[in-house]
């Protein structure tokens, strides 16, 4: 279990966490779920270290390996496609089984012809595929994903989900993810986390199988904003 | 592409021609050589220079100063800004070194040198003062204006430290580097010049710059400024040149 205990976050004025909790299982796909500027985002971050609480603690996070599908893609300019993902997989793995993965990545978002094309010379959902490849290509033990899917063309993004899923199969690792999309979020998350208020707060915690009507859920949901 | 290329050339030469010719024409009104030489009479005395071995001694030992300066600028500059960009306690230790070297006259640096140093050795040293605080600016605010995101990036992925420094430091302060460097080799030549003016040194453009005034040998002191000017361009023309080929990203 990942959890987060007894939050406070404040950012200048704004009480954005109060003894907030949340827990997260491990080996799933969670979904937050929520309005713009609720903390979804800074929940991730304080999972993932990159923002440290005013106060409280978060357990299940010692040792583990992130990756990160940030909302933008986040690519040295300087280095092509093919050494961005090489650059994080350096410090871990050998050369062999560097190429042997990221060929396999872009191929699965539909880059591997475009393995050599500096940053700039994609287009925006390109290099955010070229950053989704290498989130998925990293060994981690958490995947966060910030509106991963955000700006991709539907066809895409269709591929990419079940890609994803597909990928997520095999491996299982835990993954946190947000988004605005409720349908995205039907799709793939196994629960989702809805979110609002200020201090936020967890209104509502849905749990997904298989056999649920999935347009229910929807309504429900729907219903709370 | 090409005829645009080819216009645009003489363009430019219109418009040297154009200053050459209201050049001439002021020097046609004062008439008076020792205030204002003629076009033609200081490309004459620069032709005649060309054919004086001494003219080849003299510019071969400013270029050999500057470049030693320049170097030396460019390379503790680079590392020592690194250094400072990266570590905020480095940074509070050079940082009021670097401004008292830039509010400092010139000609403060220049006389303080001449008293301290072989004259030789004056115009490195002077210009050495002067280019090294504006490459240490440039690096350190290059360091510091890496994008946070993509250190982020770094910390989620683990990266090395080291790498870090390598591969993410180090080219985003690249753009900022070029620009130091590209100001500091024009003012290099300027305080370099002005340095051998005031040193003398056995061999120097300054020096001849210096004899020209004393002697009122205006055509001179303009020739050997269109040597200054011209040896600055060819220089700064082949440092961007070799500068656009290692940022080809």
């Amino acid at each position: 279990m990942l959890s987060l205990q007894r939050i406070d976050k404040k950012f200048d004025s704004l009480q954005l966490f109060n003894n907030f909790n949340i827990s997260f299982e491990e080996n799933k796909i969670s979904c937050i779920f929520g309005p713009s500027g609720i903390g979804k985002t800074t929940i991730v971050n304080m999972v993932s270290g990159l923002v440290q609480p005013d106060n409280g603690r978060i357990l299940g996070t010692e040792n583990a390996k992130f990756s990160y599908i940030f909302q933008e893609p986040r690519l040295l300019e300087w280095y092509s496609v093919y050494e961005n993902i090489d650059f994080v997989l350096k410090d871990i793995m050998d050369e062999l089984s560097r190429k042997n993965l990221i060929d396999k990545y872009l191929k699965i978002v539909e880059l591997a012809d475009y393995k050599d094309y500096m940053p700039k010379k994609l287009s925006g959902g390109m290099a955010q595929r070229v950053s989704i490849a290498r989130a998925f290509a990293f060994p981690s033990d958490i995947l966060i994903m910030d509106e991963p899917f955000k700006g991709l063309d539907v066809k895409l993004k269709k591929d990419l989900m079940n890609s994803f899923l597909k990928i997520w199969n095999k491996d299982k690792r835990t993954v946190l993810f947000i988004t605005h999309d409720i349908d995205e979020a039907l799709e793939l998350s196994n629960s989702i986390y809805i979110l609002n208020e200020l201090p936020a707060k967890v209104v509502k915690k849905i749990e997904i199988t298989s056999t649920d009507n999935l347009n229910n859920i929807k309504d429900e949901m729907l219903k709370l904003f | 592409m090409k005829d645009s290329i080819i216009q645009n050339k003489i363009k430019k030469t219109l418009v040297i021609i154009f200053w050459i010719i209201i050049w001439e024409i002021i020097a046609l009104l004062i008439n008076k050589e020792v205030f204002l030489p003629s076009p033609f009479s200081t490309l004459k005395t620069l032709y005649n220079m060309l054919f004086v071995k001494e003219f080849y001694i003299s510019v071969g030992s400013s270029l050999l100063r500057l470049l030693t300066a320049y170097f030396l600028s460019c390379f503790l500059g680079i590392a020592i800004g690194y250094v400072c960009g990266i570590s905020n306690f480095f940074y509070q230790l050079i940082n009021p070194l670097i401004i008292v070297m830039r509010a400092t006259p010139v000609i403060s640096i220049i006389i303080l040198a001449i008293i301290m140093f072989h004259s030789n050795i004056v115009p490195v040293i002077v210009s050495f003062l002067m280019c090294f605080p504006i490459m240490w600016t440039n690096v350190v605010e290059g360091i510091r204006n890496t994008d946070e995101k993509l250190l982020q990036m770094c910390k989620i992925y683990n990266i090395k430290k080291w790498r870090i420094i390598k591969s993410v430091y180090l080219y985003s302060a690249l753009p900022y580097i070029t620009s130091g460097m590209i100001s500091a080799l024009g003012i290099g030549w300027k305080v370099t010049a002005a340095a051998e003016v005031l040193s003398f040194p056995d061999y120097s453009i300054g020096t001849h710059l210096y004899d020209s005034k004393i002697y009122l040998e205006t055509k001179e002191l303009f020739a050997w400024t269109i040597v200054v000017i011209i040896l600055s361009y060819i220089s700064e023309r082949i440092l961007k040149k070799i500068l656009s080929k290692s940022q080809n990203y």
